[in-house]
Formats: C-alpha cells, structure tokens, sequence
C-alpha cells in the first residue's frame, strides 16, 4: 500500500508538473471555441474513470524551438492514465492540454 | 509503386545473408546499420518537389488538441487525438466528414481509444479499458462490431491478408491487470487470435517513456520502432513473419543501461519515435541537448541530410505521416508559421492563415523528388 501510493504521488506530480509546462508553453492563440472544446473535455474526464488504470508516460514535446530551424522540446514526462491497467486509479486521469 | 519501395528493396538486398535477432536478454544483431553522418553539402530541402497547404476545418464537431497519428487511406485523412478520445476523419481538402468520437457504455462506444488502424473496409480502434477492438465503417463511422482484444496494445496497424499486428512495450511503473505473455509484438488472424508473438522481453525490462505511436506504414510494410534501440524493424505487410532489423549508429550513443531512464538518455542522441518511410526517404527525429530535429535518409546517395539553418525554402517539417509519394507534416500555431515565412518557406493564402489565427490545424504535404 505504502508503495502504491508513493507511485500514485510520483505519477501525479509528473503530471501535475507536465500540465504546467504544458500549459505555459503552448503560447498559440486559441480560439473560444477551442477552449471552450478543451475546457468541456477536462471537466468530462472523471467521469469515465475506470479503476483499471495504467500509468503510460510519454515526452510532452511541445516545441519550445527558439527557431525555424529546429524544435527545442519540453522534456517534461506527462503520464496519463491508459487502460489494461491496475493501479492508476483513484484520482481523475491527469489532463496536459 | 515501385519508386515507392526503392529504399525498402536496397535495404532487403544489402541484408540477404544477414541474420536477424532480438531475445530477451537485450541483445540485438542488426540486419542493416545505418550510420548517423549528416551530410553538411546537401540541405533536405534539395529532395522537396512540392509544398503545399491543406486547412484543417474547424467547427464544432471537428475539435481535436494534438494529433497523435494521421493516416491517409480511402482519400480520407484520418486523424487520432487519443486524449480527445476521436479519430476525426477529413477529405483531401480539409473539410470535415465524420468522427469516431461516442464514449460511453453502449454498442460502439468506448472508454479509450489507445490507437486506430484503417483499411479499405474498417476503422479499428483498441480500447485497453474493455479489452476491445471496436470496427467501424472507414467512409461512414457507424459502429460496425467489436471484437474481443487478446492482449492489452498500444498500437495497431493492418496487414494486407486480412491479419492484424498489434504492439505492446512495458512501461516503468505500469502493472497490466491481466498477465499476458512477454512480447512486443504480436500478430493475429482477422479475428484477432494471436498467431505469432516476436520481440521478447524480460520480466524486469521497461522502456523508459512510452510513445504516441509505434507503428507508422508505407503500402508494402509496417515499420516498428521503440526507445528499446535506435533503428526500427521493417514488417512485410504481405507476411509479417519476414522481418528486417535496421539499426541507427550514433557517436556517443546511448547504452542499454543509458536507455533505463530518460534523463540519462537524454544525455545521449537518440532516435525519437519511429521514422516515416516514402520512396527511397526515412523521415527520422533524432533528439539530443533538448533538441528535436528532422533528419532525412537518402538511400539512393546513402547519406542523412538536415534542414538548411539559413533558409527555410521547401523546409521538412518533421512529418507526422505518409503517403504515395507525400509526407505530411503539421503547423500548429501562427507563432510557427510566421517563423517559416519569414524565412522563405512558402506562403500560404488568408483561408489558411484566418485557420491558423483561429487556433486551427493546417497540414502541409510534401510531395518528394
């Protein structure tokens, strides 16, 4: 138990930390519908939340490039909660847009 | 079609006699290596023919955040956004058909949608959650039937005899509910019955971070690709069992205990993602010190090249996708585009730049020399 919820806090501060990143990064102008969409998706996220739960990371890659040339890329790890799982459970899954 | 296998045909001839292996024990004999010099005198650009444009339309049925795989097929465009839970299908001028977008409980809906295939008859979808494949009509979206998944993947690409190969890559602090056997790769009749499973693993190996995709495809093979090594393995769509491992040799490349975390693998170059195959071209990203880059292979001169730094004419931006002889790429803010067009790269007509203000997607394709 001890074990799962350090794994459970670990994943969710990735998350949480990806998100940030995320968030302050993607600097394109948005349109309201856009947001609006983004905004109806995280608030509909939990209520599909399965207990079955695996935590699968990937890089955020959001281009952070500082010219035309080359993409810098947030190195940021986010983790969403995928299914086929157990484990990733017990909180909403973690949302990075 | 044939300039379409160009480069998969030289790679099959220089690797006749070689032998192929992958075991558990995380040792690998490569069938081909390619050796990661970028040739300084020739700019990617030099190999582009065409650029061209296509807005993606927005409207309110049509809103996806990121495109985790694009597929084109039936003269359709297909796109996946995973966290979006859709594949939003467009035709070739960007305005909106349908999507495959209903979560739920009810016949043809889904918790996830983990990863889609297309061929000429099916869309087909891998919900993780309920152990299932959902299929729907690839020029419609109605619900077709599901099927029963065999194991829990994280991608999923079609095979030309009706067969099915399906990936899944273990994942540090990831514990499947139900135990399934040690592979990467599996392959499965059109009934989604495993036939054939290859790549093993041992019980303690994880790739170090997952990937969006891992498969992409050309019409004669699946191309595989994971942080497991850097290269990828060509599968024959017409017989997947005949396959061909490529290596990539970088200097100072990462070791298979470098590939354990990120942050020691990002001290290293590494192959970011499966590359993208198109006439005798790979599309590669390689990452290093933070950054991504766009690399493309030439078989017929057996060299990599790179973006010009000066110049942003015919710029690759690094593709997303692939078909016939085109890659397709993405712009994905008018930050982006207005950084290429200052540099050169073409400019686009006020439709899509409105798109772009507007927060909308635009494609580019590249149609190849």
């Amino acid at each position: 138990m001890k074990n799962f919820r350090r794994m459970a806090l670990v994943v969710s501060v990735a998350a949480l930390v990806g998100y940030t990143a995320y968030s302050s990064q993607k600097s394109a102008p948005m349109s309201n519908l856009v947001k609006a969409n983004i905004e109806a998706l995280a608030d509909g996220e939990s209520s599909y939340e399965d207990p079955d739960g695996f935590p699968f990371s990937f890089e955020c890659g959001v281009k952070i490039g500082e010219g035309f040339w080359g993409d810098k890329t947030c190195s940021v790890t986010v983790v969403t909660c995928q299914g086929g799982g157990s484990g990733c459970n017990s909180r909403p899954c973690p949302v990075h847009h | 079609m044939k300039n379409a296998s160009i480069l998969i045909v030289m790679l099959l001839c220089a690797v006749l006699a070689a032998c192929t292996s992958f075991n558990p024990k995380n040792e690998i004999v490569y069938d081909r290596i390619l050796d990661f010099k970028v040739n300084s005198e020739i700019a990617t650009s030099s190999f582009v023919k065409q650029v061209e444009y296509i807005p993606l339309e927005i409207n309110e049925s049509a809103l996806f955040g990121e495109i985790d795989k694009i597929i084109v097929r039936n003269d359709l465009i297909y796109i996946a956004d995973y966290h979006k839970h859709g594949v939003f299908v467009y035709n070739m001028k960007g305005e909106y058909q349908f999507a495959v977008d209903k979560r739920g409980q009810g016949p043809g809906e889904y918790i996830e949608i983990k990863s889609f295939a297309v061929d000429d008859r099916y869309i087909y979808t891998i919900d993780n959650f309920k152990s299932r494949i959902n299929l729907y009509d690839c020029r419609t979206g109605n619900f077709v039937r599901s099927e029963e998944s065999p194991i829990v993947a994280w991608d999923i690409e079609t095979l030309h005899n009706g067969d099915f190969i399906l990936a899944f890559i273990p994942l540090k602090g990831g514990v499947l509910k139900h135990g399934q056997p040690n592979y990467r790769i599996f392959i499965t009749d059109e009934n989604f019955k495993v036939k054939t499973s290859l790549f093993e693993f041992d019980e303690d190996y994880y790739d170090p971070i997952g990937q969006r995709t891992y498969f992409t495809t050309t019409d004669e093979y699946v191309i595989f690709g994971s942080y497991f090594f850097d290269g990828f393995t060509l599968f024959d769509r017409n017989n997947a069992e005949t396959y061909e491992l490529v290596g990539m040799e970088f200097e100072n490349k990462a070791s298979q205990r470098d590939r354990e975390s990120m942050e020691e693998l990002r001290k290293h170059p590494y192959m970011s993602g499966a590359p993208y195959l198109c006439k005798q071209y790979m599309a590669v990203k390689v990452a290093e010190k933070g950054y991504a880059m766009s690399y493309l292979y030439n078989d017929s001169i057996r060299a990599f090249t790179a973006n010009s730094k000066d110049n942003a004419h015919r710029f690759l931006i690094a593709p997303i996708g692939n078909y016939k002889d085109k890659y397709i790429a993405q712009i994905s803010s008018l930050e982006q585009y207005n950084s290429l067009t200052e540099n050169g790269f073409s400019k686009a007509g006020s439709a899509i730049e409105n798109n772009l203000k507007e927060g909308g997607y635009v494609l580019v394709v590249y149609t190849m020399k």
